[in-house]
């Protein structure tokens, strides 16, 4: 009998870009350090008026955008309105337009065909070759076959994706960029202490001021009201256009001879890369992705919690956990009012009164036995206390 | 002495400045980060510099945070914020009176944020001036970035736009400095060979790619990542050294990660009741960080325990210790092979120390120390200093890329922003249209201009794409490029008629006020 012969499955990973958009299935708690521009465990929302005006659909100028995203993506946006997408899918063979993107120009058979969704304006593109220029073009196909071109983007080429084969090494000299004004760095004389982690900046000592003192010119703007630009010919400066370079202000010179005289020491020198190379082609942008500051998964919601307390607060929202919960806490609330010039002490520590001579303030409540005093002093010294027990028991 | 290492802190944040509003959310990015990175980075400088440590760090501060902490009304708003940190720290140390782990943490508040407020008022709120006085003294070198952030690869189809966000950066540079910028962080790291006749013209001397931008650089770099590279225009070219980037920057294993460290999330504005906490909410009737948390990252569920201040420092400075020893030991081998000493590049963002992870400036000061106190080991220098010590460096080409996820540009092209980029796209070329034919502008005409070209700054930041992305604030980062868009296709449309609304133009120039001078022309 036959052995029956398995096919080798190849491992099938779906390309990242087509999970782009998604969201997580379940939402990572926010927790631990940081991240860029976080202003909470999840995204605020209403907190300002969202103004009605909105960007053009199109601007009507039929233009192809090409951008290599990647060393193997290309991201094409075309500008024609809705409406005009649909007169020309209407008139296509197949009801739809067409990408085509060509290695280089645009000659010969495409490197890619995309055969548009009715409704997009822009599409990503798979390409097989990095450090490459592609140029795109869109159109359809007419009913005979023949091809209507509406637009020709740009060229736009591909990043590399591995290193270079080139080994070969050429050095120059320039000029170092002009220090910063040195000043003499005094050296300690001998090595400073090991750190004691504890240590904090002091802080400058005197009054405290109440405001900044008044603004300087360049923190107070206002635009120039009758001041004209001066104009090119004013300052005596024809324009350049931006594809001409300056001269470099920075000398170079070559050595290379010398270099390559070095013969085996280059050789080694260019071993320096080999030990980062696995991990470069694994892990370009996985060890982006774990960073702080990044992209992540879309946080979770905040849960409301109670104050103060060291475990779990209470009110929680936490994952569903095997057994019902229920999590109360409490807090004491102590609030008055007195003659607004008072001086009032709750426990021996100094209080603020508010401008109308009224005070409120919270004290978070373990269990225990408490005993509390307030006092108030006024002006003229006259003196009152009040002496307040409570306590705390959970059972 | 075996290598060296450069310390680069990036700090950026976006332009961010409702004076419409008495309050707004958003600006709470720039209070925490003045509360928590930047105040901090500017008294640890002070006490370095005081102490004497041989050692020279690299800040890039980009126009956009220099235009805001200059703002007067940001200024204002930022002492009303450290205000009621104060008056929330009080209150919270007699709520927690008989709490004793979390009263122990609120005195440390109240008093950390009194100093805060002091040592802003000792500046008199500026800022800038303080960074600008450490590189007056050589103890820093400050490089700028674009004008917003924006990325340049993706406006690198219209040369003018790359050209304009250099050369108002440079000119900004000037302002706040007194000197011409000689190093650039390009936002995100993202680089195409587009982006290097700007840097020329701006006379720009040096850069920092992702690793794959020098590693797959032609030829192959003979030092891998460990000198840089010119490029055949001259421009030197540093990368990013991989191992010291996932010890600290990893969410999974990196030190910021540990469980002794303060946990980011779990803040009072979300844990108080509602009404006590709410004067000291950064937003207007919702939820939001204040700043005081009183727990630790623990472990990777929701159960947190109390913050121990002195266990995380003495694991801050152990990790810092760590740190160095990693670098060491990575140095040694190459230190045998290269004809120099080798250079590991280690550029973070700065808010990473402080902001969100809240012991990372004592975990700086650690480094510092301990570097500082083994001269044979690490010497902390800029990359500028290293081309001082280093003139010839191989000449390759290095390759398109970024440190983003993906390594090139999918975070800030995707389903979530790509819609930005056609709108985008046309505006850049409208500029362009603007500047080249209104040569001789009148008064007012002049003024549209400028306010044309600062909308279109403001669009271009590269923020925006990456919030969407993100989630973090996607309402935000919808309606911000939205707004400077449509303000831009007005200012066309008027200027195009020749029929300004002046009123209108005052409004919008009174609330995106960046770069009073901004020069139109760039765009020509």
């Amino acid at each position: 009998m036959a052995r029956k012969r398995t096919v080798a499955q190849l491992p099938f990973r779906i390309p990242p870009i087509l999970l782009e958009g998604d969201e997580s299935g379940a939402p990572t708690p926010a927790m631990g350090p940081g991240q860029k521009y976080a202003l909470g465990p999840a995204a605020p929302t209403g907190h300002f008026e969202i103004e009605a005006p909105q960007l053009p659909e199109a601007y009507g100028t039929r233009t192809l955008l090409l951008t290599a995203r990647e060393p193997h993506w290309l991201y094409a946006h075309w500008d024609i309105s809705r409406e005009e997408q649909r007169q020309y899918s209407g008139l296509a063979a197949g009801q739809h337009l067409v990408l085509r993107v060509y290695e280089r120009g645009v000659s010969g058979s495409p490197t890619a065909q995309i055969h548009l969704h009715p409704d997009s304006r822009h599409w990503s593109v798979y390409v097989p070759r990095a450090e490459t220029p592609y140029v795109a073009e869109l159109g359809y196909s007419l009913p005979g076959g023949l091809w209507q071109r509406l637009a020709t983007s740009e060229v736009a080429t591909t990043p590399p994706d591995a290193v270079s084969q080139d080994t070969s090494v050429r050095f120059a000299t320039v000029e170092a960029p002009a220090a910063a004004p040195a000043a003499p760095i005094p050296r300690p004389a001998r090595p400073a202490p090991t750190r004691q982690p504890s240590s904090e900046p002091e802080a400058p000592s005197g009054p405290r001021p109440q405001e900044l003192p008044p603004s300087t010119p360049q923190a107070n703007w206002e635009p120039s009201p009758g001041k004209p630009a001066p104009g090119p010919e004013q300052a005596g400066v024809v324009p350049q256009p931006a594809e001409l370079l300056l001269p470099h202000p920075l000398r170079v010179e070559c050595r290379g001879s010398s270099v390559e005289g070095r013969g085996s020491r280059v050789e080694v020198l260019s071993q320096l890369a080999e030990p980062l190379l696995p991990h470069l082609e694994g892990n370009i942008g996985s060890q982006a992705a774990e960073e702080l500051g990044l992209p992540s998964l879309a946080g979770a919601e905040a849960g409301i919690t109670s104050p103060g307390m060291t475990a779990v607060p209470a009110g929680a929202r936490e994952e569903p956990p095997e057994v019902f919960w229920f999590n109360i806490n409490a807090e004491l609330v102590l609030y008055g009012a007195t003659e607004p010039d008072a001086q009032v002490a709750i426990a021996g520590q100094p209080i603020h009164l508010r401008p109308d001579g009224t005070f409120s303030y919270r004290f978070a409540l373990p269990d225990g036995n408490y005993d509390l005093l307030a006092t108030a002093i006024s002006a003229h010294d006259d003196r009152r206390q009040v002496r307040l027990q409570f306590s705390r028991h959970t059972d | 002495m075996q290598g060296y290492l450069s310390l680069v802190l990036h700090a950026h944040l976006p332009f961010v400045r409702h004076p419409e509003h008495e309050k707004f959310l958003e600006e709470n990015w720039l209070f925490e980060a003045i509360t928590e990175t930047y105040v901090p980075l500017l008294q640890l400088l002070g006490r370095w510099q005081q102490e004497g440590l041989n050692l020279r760090l690299t800040l890039t501060l980009t126009p956009t945070l220099c235009a805001m902490l200059q703002d007067r009304l940001l200024q204002e708003r930022y002492v009303r914020h450290s205000e009621g940190l104060i008056e929330l720290a009080e209150k919270e140390t007699h709520r927690t009176r008989w709490e004793p782990a979390f009263h122990d943490l609120a005195r440390f508040y109240l008093e950390r944020f009194n100093r805060t407020r002091e040592f802003y008022f000792a500046c008199q709120g500026g800022l800038v001036g303080a960074f600008r006085a450490f590189q007056d003294q050589g103890r820093i070198e400050i490089i700028t970035s674009t004008a917003t952030h924006a990325l340049l690869p993706l406006l690198a189809a219209h040369p003018p736009s790359v050209r304009a966000q250099i050369l108002a950066a440079r000119d900004h540079y000037r302002g706040c400095f007194g000197r011409d910028p000689r190093g650039i962080w390009l936002p995100e790291c993202a680089y195409v060979q587009e982006v290097e006749p700007a840097l020329l013209e701006a006379n720009l001397r040096w850069f920092i790619l992702e690793s794959h931008g020098l590693l797959r650089a032609r030829p192959r770099p003979c030092f891998a990542l460990f000198a840089p590279i010119l490029t055949p225009n001259g421009i030197a070219v540093f990368g990013r050294d991989l191992d010291s980037a996932r010890q600290v920057w990893s969410r999974q294993g990196g030190y910021p990660g540990d469980p002794r460290y303060r946990d980011f999330y779990r803040d009072a504005g979300f844990d108080l009741d509602f009404d006590y906490v709410k004067p000291h909410l950064p937003g207007v009737d919702k939820r939001g960080f204040t700043g005081i948390k009183y727990h630790r990252i623990t472990g990777p569920g929701p159960h947190k325990e109390a913050y121990d201040r002195q266990a995380a420092l003495q694991t801050a400075d152990a990790h810092a210790s760590h740190f160095l020893e990693a670098r060491l030991a990575q140095i040694r081998p190459l230190a045998e092979t290269m004809d120099r000493p080798p250079l590991l590049v280690c550029p973070y963002d700065a808010e990473l120390f402080g902001h969100w992870w809240y012991e990372g400036p004592e975990f700086l000061d650690s480094l510092a120390h301990r570097a500082c106190a083994d001269p044979q080991g690490l010497a902390l220098i800029t990359p500028a200093d290293y081309l001082g010590r280093h003139p010839a460096n191989q000449v390759a080409a290095p390759a398109a890329s970024s440190w983003g996820e993906g390594g090139y540009w999918q975070v800030w092209l995707n389903e979530k922003n790509q819609w930005l980029y056609p709108h985008l796209h046309f505006a850049q070329q409208r500029m362009t249209e603007l500047a080249r034919r209104f040569r001789q502008p009148g008064p007012l005409q002049a003024r549209a201009l400028r306010q044309a070209a600062r909308e279109l700054l403001l669009a271009q930041a590269s923020d925006w794409p990456f919030i969407l992305r993100t989630g973090s604030s996607p309402d935000y980062a919808r309606k911000r490029p939205t707004e400077h868009l449509l303000r831009f296709t007005a200012l066309y449309d008027q200027l195009s008629k020749g029929q300004l609304d002046q009123p209108w133009l005052a409004q919008i120039e009174w609330r995106d006020n960046l770069f009073p001078d901004i020069d139109y022309r760039y765009w020509t």
